[in-house]
């Protein structure tokens, strides 16, 4: 890739938030493939789930987001 | 009482003793009494750079042992009477602690008005050692992604310190390169790293060649010293350009003989 003020502002801006997040790489895909196992119990949905995790002083916003087709009905069991 | 400020980066090799000790002439000339403290134990430097380096009967390591007064280790410079220096020596020593730093610094602050102290490169002990001494922290950083992420990296370690401020100057700027659109501007820097720009240096051969710290006042290095000094001692906001030579058609034609050369 040709070294432009626009790209090195992107790739800077990419380095330093992976930095401050301290997020281990590989953990929006873990998070991502078990959050899909989960909630196929209780929709159907074709798009990919959106997420983002950032930072607010000392804690984490964690967003996740997800346009489902269908609500799943549940049939709850009485135990007696 | 002194304003004590280190002068870091995180990254070695981006200028901040040349910055030091040019910023500390630049004070120097504004009628400031000013004292260089060489905070790196066992690869110092600031002596070599100021010009010094024979001159030096004691350092820093003599006073903590006791060897001598902490007035007989301050060398004076020739051409500053208002600018001395503390060295670090080049040994390393088991006795070099952070109280016994931090004390040192506290007398000379009631002798001088600026007391400057060049950090060593990285985040440990010595960076801490230096940090643990000053009010103020100014972090040099050169236009590129790694001197960047380590800046990054320090500034949030300073925040813990509670400094009363930390300010940014960017160091070595091509103002071709600028107006190449090839680098990101001082400006583009500030934003990124979240701090506060006090500073622009411009690459130039002179400080490589300068012998000791002689800037030949009319160079665009010693302008943006002076206006970096300026900023520091009376809070003014000028930033120097580097980009104004390069600029119009001229500018232009500067740029491409920079290139083809």
């Amino acid at each position: 890739m040709k070294k432009t003020k626009k790209n090195e502002i992107v790739r800077v801006q990419s380095v330093l938030e992976k930095d401050r997040l301290s997020i281990a790489g590989g953990v929006g895909e873990l998070l991502i493939s078990d959050l899909e196992k989960m909630l196929k119990d209780y929709f159907d949905f074709s798009k990919d789930i959106e997420y983002s995790i950032t930072k607010e002083k000392s804690e984490y916003r964690v967003n996740i987001s997800l346009l489902v087709n269908r609500v799943k009905p549940l049939n709850t069991i009485i135990k007696d | 009482m002194a304003r004590k400020i280190v002068i870091t980066s995180g990254k070695g090799g981006v200028g901040k003793t040349t910055v030091t000790v040019n910023l500390g002439v630049a004070l120097a000339n504004l009628g400031q009494k000013v004292v260089l403290v060489d905070a790196d134990f066992g690869l110092n430097n600031l002596d070599v750079v100021i010009g010094i380096e024979n001159k030096i009967d004691y350092d820093i390591v003599d006073v903590i042992d006791g060897r001598c007064r902490l007035k007989q280790a301050l060398v004076s410079t020739d051409n500053h009477k208002n600018l001395f220096v503390l060295s670090s020596g080049s040994g390393v020593n088991s006795c070099i602690t952070g109280q016994n730093v931090k004390l040192i610094v506290e007398n000379l602050s009631k002798y001088f008005d600026y007391v400057l102290i060049d950090c060593p490169a990285g985040i440990d002990l010595g960076f801490h050692r230096a940090v643990s001494c000053v009010d103020e922290a100014i972090v040099v950083a050169t236009p590129n992604i790694t001197s960047l992420r380590d800046v990054d990296k320090v500034v949030s370690v300073l925040k813990s310190y509670r400094l009363n401020s930390i300010n940014l100057v960017v160091n070595k700027v091509r103002g071709d390169l600028i107006m190449n659109d090839m680098v990101l501007m001082p400006k583009d820097i500030e934003k990124v790293l979240k701090t506060n720009l006090i500073g622009v240096l411009p690459e130039e051969d002179v400080v490589f060649l300068s012998s000791g710290f002689s800037l030949p006042k009319r160079s665009d290095s010693a302008k943006a010293y002076r206006m970096l000094a300026n900023n520091v001692h009376k809070n003014s906001k000028k930033i120097f350009d580097t980009t104004f030579k390069y600029s119009g058609f001229f500018g232009s034609i500067r740029r491409r003989l920079k290139n083809i050369v």
